[in-house]
């Protein structure tokens, strides 16, 4: 095949986000050859530098490792249940052990390698202080300076797309670099998946715009099971306008916490029906399926979203609120500068709503990172298994910085012991063909037209509600995306130097895929639990549903299973009835 | 009959878009795109790449000023793509002192 790049190291990995490079310092350690491979740059790219992050440990380990004031009476059990009750149950037991009890000796490494430690934090959902504050761009600095001692490889603006597999094992992959536009096979002994989740593939997202699922893709096209993929997280009331502050959380952050309201078009502050503790007091979960009720309904704002507004608020209270120092010191949010940008909240109300935020699910793991796909593991997000239904602030980073340090020193003590990667030569033509099929294509289904309908039907079918009719309408579209779309993609542009449209039209595989997993899973799942709300089958039925359902690819169908929760006694279960999925206790029944 | 706002910018183009050609020479290109209020470079170069030519090609990830990979050089200063607001007139290039791959991406 022309300019093709063949790449030969012990582990791969696919992404260099908080995962991928911790990752690669255990793998390097280890004396063994290391690739890191990302789509953007390394630090310019990822979903950890975004984060206002706090990483937990138990509140315990904070007094005895930090020396800062923790609680002694936590521990790792305690820890545990928590994020059990935040993920509804769903949780692997095993993962979470190693999630709890190693947090905080690599957060002490990521401390003495320069991570700031900005205070702490209880943050909802947690029983104990356990949050310690700081920055992704401080933990991401913290890690370079980690990774400083080793030889460590970067293969940047490198999009990986498929998975080489040889009698049953994972031995390296393809894909393409985009700066120079060269097709890439990589041979290796083992792959660590840390692309992080599918947040992309609703139209407004927190999170960067890389993550389109692509690890789920390929771990799932290479033989590997997928769990919890019902369960994509929302944040509530980010901006849905104007277009330049589209998914940012600001909305959600500020009427949180000086007492703003959320209304529909009628003014009703619609929480009343959901949550009696209203705006200041519910979870982001409840909160994300009440506004989605107003927009379904017909009841939301002129762009699509409710009403986020202060401005029944003194502004002298908004303005000593916004005198601290902090995520909105002075009116500004990060770089955005909201007073310029005519989005002043003492004179304005916000459009804002539900925007995808996490995957709480992904590729099944046990508690060392390996996958049942001998050769491929996953860290961080896209990792399933940690948060079950349900994500417990604080976790996704402490999660990537766990896996990855054990996902790495695993594949490499799998390395050590595999065979040279031998590659099978008709799996990379196949896969050369159809990574360049959209480009060669002349005429065909245009990119971004294919990649709006996926998204807007996500975001209408497969958003935090979800019916059998929805869902069902939403298969049969994508079984058709698949066929007419999908199949006769053209990209425009014919060049192939950092050609954002070919990136587009791969990355729309990786999407299709994933929606395809999310619409079958949630349609399998008949009850609301967590993130996910189906709105025909409205409690949470912990009598038939404590179960999980994993996913696996069957001759290039999807096949579900059911496998009942299974915890030891350290985890205290629900009884075992079916419950409100909204506030225990709460009734409402006043019309409007 | 309210009259539809326009936006008119410049944005720099590489001239040869071949693997082959080491020449990164490029020139400064107009394009019209509809106003809405408070929109930013980024949505600029979205709109253009999306709705007036593919080959357009710039870097982009947390939208939210925060990965820093999107920073050019706007009427000669570097700033944030993401967070600046888009003004008529305005001219966007690739951010100065670096190596241009292609159009607004640098080394």
């Amino acid at each position: 095949m022309r300019n093709t790049k063949v790449i030969e190291t012990d582990v791969l990995i696919v992404g260099s986000g908080g995962g991928g490079v911790r990752a690669a310092i255990e793998v390097a350690k280890k004396g063994l050859k290391v690739m890191v491979a990302n789509k953007g740059t390394f630090n310019k790219s990822g979903a950890t530098v975004t984060a206002d992050m706090e990483i937990d440990c138990p509140s315990k380990e904070i007094k005895e490792i930090f020396g800062l004031p923790g609680d002694p009476a936590d521990t790792v059990e305690n820890f545990m249940q928590d994020m059990f009750e935040e993920g509804k149950y769903m949780n692997n037991e095993e993962v979470v052990f190693a999630h709890c009890s190693n947090a905080a000796s690599y957060i002490k490494e990521l401390v003495n390698w320069g991570m700031a430690v900005n205070g702490l934090m209880q943050a909802p959902g947690h029983r104990y202080v356990r949050g310690i504050l700081s920055t992704g761009r401080s933990m991401v600095e913290a890690l370079r300076k980690g990774a400083k001692p080793y030889k460590i490889d970067f293969i940047e603006h490198s999009m990986f797309t498929n998975l080489l597999t040889k009698d049953g094992r994972v031995v390296g992959g393809v894909g393409i670099n985009i700066r120079t536009g060269q097709f890439l096979v990589a041979k290796a002994k083992a792959v660590i998946l840390a692309t992080g989740g599918g947040t992309r593939l609703y139209p407004i997202t927190t999170a960067p715009e890389e993550l389109t699922g692509d690890g789920f893709a390929m771990a799932f096209q290479a033989g590997a099971e997928l769990v919890d993929m019902e369960f994509p997280m929302f944040l509530p009331c980010c901006f849905y306008w104007p277009p330049s502050v589209r998914g940012i959380d600001f909305p959600y952050i500020f009427t949180s916490q000086t007492g703003g309201w959320w209304l529909n078009r009628f003014g009703v502050r619609f929480m009343e029906k959901w949550d009696p503790r209203m705006e200041l007091g519910t979870t982001r979960d409840i909160a994300s399926v009440a506004m989605m009720m107003e927009i379904l309904e017909g009841r939301g704002s002129p762009h699509g979203g409710i009403y986020a507004s202060c401005k029944h608020l003194p502004a002298k209270l908004l303005d000593q609120e916004a005198s601290h120092p902090g995520a909105y010191q002075n009116y500004k949010y990060g770089q955005f500068d909201l007073i310029k940008l005519h989005l002043d909240p003492r004179e304005v109300a916000y459009e804002a709503g539900p925007a995808s935020h996490y995957s709480n699910g992904g590729i099944r793991i046990n508690a060392k990172g390996a996958t049942n796909v001998p050769g491929l593991y996953a860290a961080g997000e896209s990792q399933g298994g940690t948060m079950g239904a349900n994500r417990l602030s604080g976790n996704a980073v402490t999660e990537c910085l766990v896996f990855g340090a054990l996902a790495g020193s695993a594949a490499a003590d799998y390395s050590k012991g595999a065979p040279p990667p031998e590659i099978d030569e008709s799996q990379v033509t196949m896969w050369y063909d159809r990574i360049h099929a959209p480009l060669n294509r002349k005429d065909g289904v245009d990119v971004y037209e294919m990649r709006t309908k996926i998204q807007d039907l996500a975001y209408k079918d497969m958003g935090p509600i979800r019916d059998e009719t929805g869902l069902r309408e939403c298969i049969a579209e994508i079984e058709k995306m698949k066929k007419e779309m999908l199949a006769n993609l053209a990209v425009k542009n014919k060049g192939k130097i950092y050609n954002r449209e070919w990136v587009a039209a791969l990355e729309n595989q990786s999407l299709l895929r994933v929606m395809e997993i999310i619409a079958r899973t949630s349609l399998e799942r008949k009850e609301s639990r967590g993130a996910m709300y189906r709105r025909d089958f409205p409690d949470t039925d912990n009598k038939d549903w404590l179960k999980n359902i994993v996913v696996k690819n069957k001759d290039d169908n999807i096949s579900l299973e059911l496998k009942p929760v299974v915890v030891s006694s350290r985890i205290k279960l629900p009884a075992r009835e079916r419950v409100p999925y909204i506030v225990p206790g709460w009734k409402y029944d006043k019309k409007f | 009959m309210t009259e539809k706002k326009v936006l008119k910018v410049q944005v720099y183009r590489s001239l040869s878009r071949k693997e082959e050609d080491t020449d990164r020479k490029g020139e400064y290109r107009s394009y019209e795109i509809p106003y809405i209020e408070g929109i930013t470079v980024m949505n600029v170069l979205d709109y253009i790449h999306e709705n007036v030519d593919r080959s357009l090609s710039y870097y982009k990830s947390c939208r939210t000023g925060k990965c820093t990979g999107c920073i050019v050089d706007v009427d000669g200063k570097s700033q944030f793509g993401c967070t600046t607001l888009a003004v008529d007139g305005m001219k966007i290039g690739p951010q100065k002192g670096k190596q241009v791959i292609i159009d607004l991406v640098v080394s």
